[in-house]
């Protein structure tokens, strides 16, 4: 599914990613956690095709392809799905409006025929169940004044009604009250095939618990120094990051 | 008074046709009509043009305008007339009447008259004129603001048609009256100088749509008056739609008195016109009275957009609300000015002014200047005036959700213009406006 080489990344001349290995496989879930402003989001933006970052060094491969040759919405139509950390806030556009035209062009680079107005409706009634989302919200501008859960829910949301393959979900429990996380976490693990993979960024064990990790790494100053599977989320939890952030080599793939 | 040149000469071109219609009165010298135009040309020459050297002018060099040698309008060929469709430029709005000019003409055989309901006249300027000569003053009453005198001289100089509606008391009309200004493109630069006058009597409620539009491009000189009074409890709504020639110059000034319990409200829509200069000056007359001025403009490539409006607040209790966005492209250039002037006995007053601008291109340049003047302590004034650039976050959302760059720039444009669009409150004109916008949007991305 996706194959990250060396990545080495930044902005305004200052590394941030420095040389990142990650190997994620058809139906893995991987958690990714780590201190405040160890690369992340970073990491996170360059997979999902933000512009402002430099790629210095190393490469990207996402379903055979050289994932950094893409547009961020070439990349959304062949599967990629980032959730926010801060989703934006966009007056004026309704979220029926986007979620329509996002859909619709994600169909159209797909080759499928682009949905008709009912067509539509239907779907995204469905998809709104998953979430447990509030009809009222869809008629409202995009994230406009939606509450910190709501405005999470409307990323899954999102990544239902585009159906990636590898999903992105940059601190989607972050803002969510207890319920909100389990519909959350829910609504995520409904969306997960055998076929495609997530990248859950994380700082908390308990949405683990939810949606259960192949593979947890920690991400310490801009590298990954370590792997394992889901009991080191529970170490961390218990030991912070300081032990971690001693281990200078980055610590061998797990799968 | 001090003028520059080409201030002079544009002056002596007037009062060589105003010498030339002078001429031609024989028997009528010395009517009423002749004496109220000779009064404001004889002010307008006292006066003098505006030049850059004015405060209300300095965003704004009349100099294009006043170096075309423009001639009065001549009455358009048939073969114009018989191409017109006036249908095709409002689309499925349906109207309650129609008048149609061209090039200043007033085209009775285009316009729609008939099936008016009881109590409500709606005529050309010159047939209204015909039977009550005085409709026409040299300046509307109490205006002495030089950002709009000089040219609102030169229009009753000069102003043979236009359109008058009256809703006499009590008369309500659902459908807008559509007055429409058309121009043919004729060789000779032309000037005309439409007359609009609006009276919402007690009680009263209609809706004005002005629009002007090109049939071919050319250069001319539109040069507008609308005068209205919004009498006791009476509401009056007024449209305007300015998509010209992309080589026309257009100035306007339009006034408004309202009154006790009565409410105004102008949305300003402004494509076309190579330079345009609009004044709306709103004065409360009695309390508790409301105004709202809209304004939505879009200029591209070299296109100059000039917006000068006041308020008065002139009686207590009364409240205002303006909001002016400009979407910028190309090396075009706009302009807000918003005054609102508190006078000392206007108490309670709700004054509420916003002017949001965002830049497209590089090059596109915007000046806004909000001015409050506040002579009386109990009131709520605000206003916010924002210079932006399209927010790259929200493009990126966008673009990471598979919309495509360019779609996701015209999303966010028209999600800019939509507030203004969505306070119109006839819904063909509001669709009609969003494919204007659209188009608009669109193609100055190509050019751009
Ligand atoms: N656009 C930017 N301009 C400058 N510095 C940036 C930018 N984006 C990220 N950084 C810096 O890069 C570092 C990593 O930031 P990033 O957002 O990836 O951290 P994170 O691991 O997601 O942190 P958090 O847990 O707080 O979300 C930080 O020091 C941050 O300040
Ligand atoms: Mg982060």
């Amino acid at each position: 599914m996706l194959e990250i080489r060396n990545l080495h990344a930044g902005i305004e001349g200052k590394e941030i990613l420095k040389g990142i290995n990650l190997t994620v496989n058809p139906g893995e879930i991987h958690a990714i956690m780590g201190p405040n402003g160890s690369g992340k989001s970073t990491l996170a933006g360059v997979l999902a095709g933000r512009e402002e970052f430099d790629i210095t060094e190393g490469e990207i491969i996402y379903q055979g392809k050289n994932l950094l040759d893409f547009s961020a919405e070439e990349r959304a139509c062949e599967g990629v799905f980032l959730a926010f950390q801060y989703p934006v806030e966009i007056p004026g556009v309704s979220n029926t409006y986007f979620l329509k035209a996002a859909l619709n062009a994600v169909r159209k680079y797909r080759g499928v025929d682009e949905l008709d107005a009912m067509d539509f409706l239907a779907l995204i009634k469905e998809k709104m169940k998953l979430v447990e989302m509030d009809q009222a919200l869809l008629n409202r501008p995009v994230n406009e004044g939606f509450s910190g859960g709501e405005k999470k829910r409307n990323e899954i949301l999102q990544m239902a009604v585009l159906d990636p393959m590898l999903a992105i979900l940059d601190e989607t429990d972050s803002g969510l009250d207890i319920d909100a996380l389990r519909i959350v976490a829910n609504g995520v693990n409904k969306l997960h095939t055998p076929q495609n993979s997530a990248i859950v960024v994380t700082h908390y064990q308990r949405l683990l618990n939810y949606i259960i990790p192949d593979v947890v790494h920690v991400l310490v100053n801009g590298r990954i120094v370590k792997s394992g599977d889901k009991e080191l989320a529970f170490h961390l939890e218990e030991h912070g990051y300081d032990w971690a952030r001693d281990l200078r080599e980055p610590a061998a793939q797990g799968a | 008074m001090n003028s520059s040149m080409k201030q002079q000469e544009a002056l002596q071109q007037f009062q060589t046709h105003f010498a030339a219609y002078e001429e031609r009165l024989n028997g009528n010298a010395g009517s009423p009509d002749h004496l109220r135009r000779k009064t404001a040309m004889q002010q307008l020459a006292d006066t003098g043009l505006p030049t850059l050297r004015d405060e209300d002018w300095r965003y704004t060099n009349l100099n294009p305008v006043l170096k075309t040698g423009f001639v009065p309008s001549t009455m358009p060929k048939k073969e114009v007339l018989t191409i017109v469709n006036t249908r095709e430029f409002l689309p499925d709005v349906q109207s309650a009447a129609r008048l149609v000019f061209v090039d200043g003409h007033f085209i009775a055989e285009l316009s729609q008259l008939t099936g008016l309901p009881q109590g409500c006249t709606i005529s050309s300027l010159s047939s209204a004129v015909a039977e009550t000569p005085e409709l026409i003053s040299t300046a509307p009453a109490g205006v002495t603001d030089s950002a709009v005198r000089q040219f609102t001289l030169l229009n009753s100089a000069f102003a043979e048609e236009g359109a008058y509606i009256r809703a006499a008391a009590g008369c309500i009309l659902e459908d807008p009256v559509h007055l429409l200004f058309l121009s043919s493109g004729a060789p000779q630069p032309c000037i005309h100088h439409p007359r609009i006058i609006l009276h919402a009597e007690k009680g009263s409620e209609f809706t004005v749509i002005e629009q002007y539009a090109a049939l071919e491009t050319g250069v001319h000189f539109t040069n507008t008056v609308v005068e209205s009074t919004v009498a006791e409890g009476a509401h009056l709504h007024h449209i305007k739609l300015q998509d010209e020639s992309s080589e026309a110059f257009h100035i306007s000034a339009t006034y408004a008195r309202v009154s006790r319990n009565a409410s105004y409200d102008n949305h300003y829509f402004g494509l076309g016109s190579r330079l345009v200069r609009n004044n709306i000056h709103a004065v409360f007359e009695d309390e508790q009275a409301e105004c709202t001025l809209n304004g939505l403009f879009l200029p591209r490539d070299s296109q100059h957009m000039d917006h000068h409006t006041v308020i008065d607040h002139a009686q207590p209790r009364c409240n205002s609300h303006e909001l002016y966005k400009g979407i910028l492209n190309g090396e075009s250039r706009g302009v807000f000015s918003g005054k609102i002037v508190v006078r000392k006995d206007a108490q309670q007053t709700d004054a509420r002014q916003a002017s949001n601008n965002l830049l497209l291109s590089e090059d596109a340049v915007v000046d806004t200047k909000p001015q409050l003047e506040i002579w009386a302590d109990d009131v709520k004034c605000t206003h916010g005036a924002t210079i932006g650039r399209m927010d790259d976050e929200a493009l990126f959302y966008l673009r990471s959700r598979g919309i495509a760059l360019a779609e996701a720039r015209n999303m966010l444009s028209q999600a800019f213009a939509s507030e203004l669009v969505s306070r119109v409150r006839n819904e063909a004109l509001r669709s009609h406006l969003d494919s204007l916008i659209q188009q608009r949007l669109e193609s100055s991305r190509k050019d751009g």
